[in-house]
């Protein structure tokens, strides 16, 4: 009679188990792909806060739902289960007596310790970083950072990349005949290329632009449109907030961003330290 | 030696009231009948499960204090002449390399995982569909479950709560929610009373059933609270007592939630956003759920409705199901409404066609609302949403 093989052994492991393991790496491979920045597209009126708590339920809800698809399957912590002899005969047979051999198989059996309703969901907690931040009503390009990636946050910071807005300002509140309501006599939209800014500072060049006029003006909203190196095509909106948009935002950015930092490395550009340094260009 | 596979020790507990019998009175079938839980004991987030002076436990790590987590509360009595002689017997046996010691089960643990692999009660109750690690937050919940013997406790009640017609596939989540309906101390005859009191305000078998699927608390409110919690909806709403039966069988939670909140969002919705009585009554009957949400968000939603998009009071309770708008995200309707905006469509009034219904402006997903309501393409709504 001869005496099992490893590799023999394993090629009558049951196709099951192939398929739950199969599952379990993948949750693993996709937490494990889970380094580096991404940008999405920030709504108005939502908190960046409320952004990220969003973000990282979604994350932690697709991961989970990738590792909980079947039963966990694996054998017992601590026990081999080795009591399970199988004597494949008959799919010997047909090679002759010689060929018959004892199967020792390790088999999984369900194991309460692993079990998804002892452990509960297997990813609980997961740490996004947030590039330069948006306050509450301005919406566009937010840069966002998981995993290796937070490291990758202060380098931004200190690249000191230029950012593009694009202000929405009501101009000029003329009322025509004294009525309180006031009419708009004109709407214009003025893009912005700075660095170290903030939104309110951002609001208050239409406020400026309005007194030069000899008039009153408000911004209605400032909407970033690039942070380097992402656009806003590269955006991820809130319905695409999930793991699979993420992991492939992150993949696309990664050239880019290398290629960005590899070019700001071999030729440092002095950069200006205030706000003051911001072009406006007019358009209509 | 003892019938257990383990060794048995005695760990003995002061100020540990025992709320529930020995394992010997359970059989000793589950290795995990013994413990007495005291929360106040262990340290924030553990439970202990330590035993009663009269019983004995299957814990082989008497003379090993490091595995005895909970030091400071066990302590350990080797006062008794018969368990010593057992305990040298094994020692001998053990040394001869007759019997393999199993790892100890811990006397105080964080989770269900030290203990679920011993106990066929737990297995069980996993199996039932109840999920062990929600229930570890509720710590003197989880010391009340190491105690149960399946047989003695846990069968008894599911007969009960199956006859009066919970169905099978929400016991798990039943327990899940509220794991004191397991409880020993909480008699039959009172579950019973409660359920008899909801038969007599002529809530149906069927009815009742699916209360206590939706509601897993309800049976754990005495018939006093039941009364005064349907009287409160009765009176505050002015509904009849059919309707009040209609809304609770609805939305059964309503029954269990704090009466002070649901209060403060009907004041809420009279005093601030201008509903009248007759309104929200109307309101309530249709959409029972507005009254557990968040008083914040409610306010919210309706400025956004209200003031901003422009629909009227009586739009919004009369026109059919157009009150679900309170129930979806509220950037969702911010952003359907700007795109709809966008194309000159924003008209939600019946009265001046072409307009666009309530109802299916929130509910459609995202390609039928497109589609069917502003005729444009999904790749237009994403792109128009990254310019706003």
């Amino acid at each position: 009679m001869k005496t099992f093989t490893r590799k023999k052994s394993r090629t009558f492991q049951p196709k099951w188990s192939r398929v739950v393991v199969c599952l379990f790496t993948m949750a693993r491979r996709a937490w494990n792909a889970l380094n580096g920045v991404f940008p999405v597209y920030k709504p108005q009126a939502v908190s960046w806060t409320r952004l990220r708590r969003q973000l990282e339920h979604r994350l932690l809800q697709d991961l989970n739902d990738l590792s909980q698809s079947t039963p966990r399957l694996l054998s017992a912590a601590g026990q081999t289960n080795l009591d399970t002899v199988d004597v494949n005969m008959a799919a010997h047979s047909n090679k002759g007596p010689d060929a018959y051999s004892l199967q020792l198989t390790h088999s999984s059996v369900p194991s309460f310790i692993n079990h998804s309703r002892v452990n509960g969901p297997l990813y609980r907690h997961i740490k996004i970083g947030i590039g330069h931040r948006l306050d509450t009503m301005s919406s566009g390009v937010l840069v966002m950072a998981v995993g290796n990636g937070n490291k990758l946050l202060p380098e931004f910071q200190k690249a000191r990349f230029t950012r593009t807005y694009t202000l929405h300002g009501r101009l000029g509140f003329a009322t025509k005949d004294f009525s309180d309501s006031g009419q708009v006599i004109e709407k214009a939209t003025y893009e912005v290329h700075c660095v170290n800014e903030t939104c309110s500072a951002l609001r208050r060049i239409i406020h400026e632009i309005g007194l030069e006029l000899r008039a009153a003006a408000s911004c209605v909203l400032v909407r970033r449109t690039f942070e380097q190196p992402f656009g806003v095509d590269d955006a991820l909106l809130p319905a695409q907030w999930g793991l699979t948009p993420i992991l492939n935002s992150i993949h696309r950015g990664q050239p880019a961003i290398t290629r960005f930092f590899a070019r700001l490395l071999s030729s440092p550009q002095p950069m200006s330290e205030d706000i003051s340094s911001y072009s406006t260009g007019h358009q209509n | 030696m003892v019938t257990m596979a383990f060794p048995c020790a005695r760990l003995v507990v002061r100020g540990v009231r025992c709320l529930f019998g020995s394992s010997k009175a359970t059989g000793g079938a589950s290795p995990l009948a013994f413990g007495v839980g005291h929360p106040a004991k262990g340290r924030r987030g553990r439970f202990v499960t330590t035993t009663p002076p009269d019983v004995e436990v299957g814990v082989a790590s008497v003379g090993n204090p490091s595995r005895v987590r909970g030091g400071e509360v066990a302590e350990v009595h080797k006062d008794e002449v018969d368990d010593e002689v057992d305990e040298q017997d094994y020692e001998a046996e053990e040394e001869l390399g007759l019997v393999k010691t199993p790892p100890p089960l811990p006397s105080t643990a964080t989770s269900f995982r030290s203990y679920v692999g011993h106990s066929e009660t737990l297995q069980k109750l996993v199996r039932l569909g109840m999920d062990l690690w929600r229930v570890e937050r509720k710590i003197p919940a989880a010391n009340i479950l190491l105690r149960l013997s399946f047989e003695k406790d846990v069968q008894p009640r599911l007969v009960l709560l199956q006859s009066f017609g919970l169905q099978l596939d929400r016991l798990g989540r039943v327990l899940t929610r509220n794991p004191y309906l397991l409880n020993p101390n909480l008699l039959e005859e009172n579950l019973k009373a409660r359920v008899d009191f909801l038969l007599s305000r002529h809530f149906t078998r069927e009815m009742v059933g699916r209360m206590i699927g939706a509601a897993p608390f309800l049976l754990s409110l005495s018939v006093q609270r039941l009364d005064n919690r349907l009287a409160f909806y009765q009176n505050e709403l002015g509904l009849s007592p059919r309707q009040t039966r209609e809304l609770t069988s609805r939305l059964p939670s309503l029954i269990t939630a704090s009466l002070a909140e649901v209060e403060e969002i009907m004041k809420t919705m009279m005093a601030n956003l201008g509903f009248r009585r007759a309104e929200l009554r109307a309101l309530v009957t249709k959409v029972p759920r507005i009254l557990l949400g968040n008083r914040g968000r409610l306010i919210r939603t309706f400025d956004l409705l209200h003031n901003i998009i422009g629909i009227p009071h009586h739009l919004l309770v009369e026109h059919p199901q157009g009150e679900q708008v309170f129930r979806t995200k509220l950037q969702r309707i911010r952003v359907r409404h700007a795109f709809l905006k966008s194309r000159g469509l924003a008209n939600f009034d019946p009265a001046h066609p072409p307009s666009v219904s309530l109802e299916r402006f929130a509910a459609l997903p995202d390609e039928a609302f497109c589609q069917e309501i502003v005729g444009a393409t999904v790749q237009e709504f994403l792109a128009f949403q990254k310019t706003i």
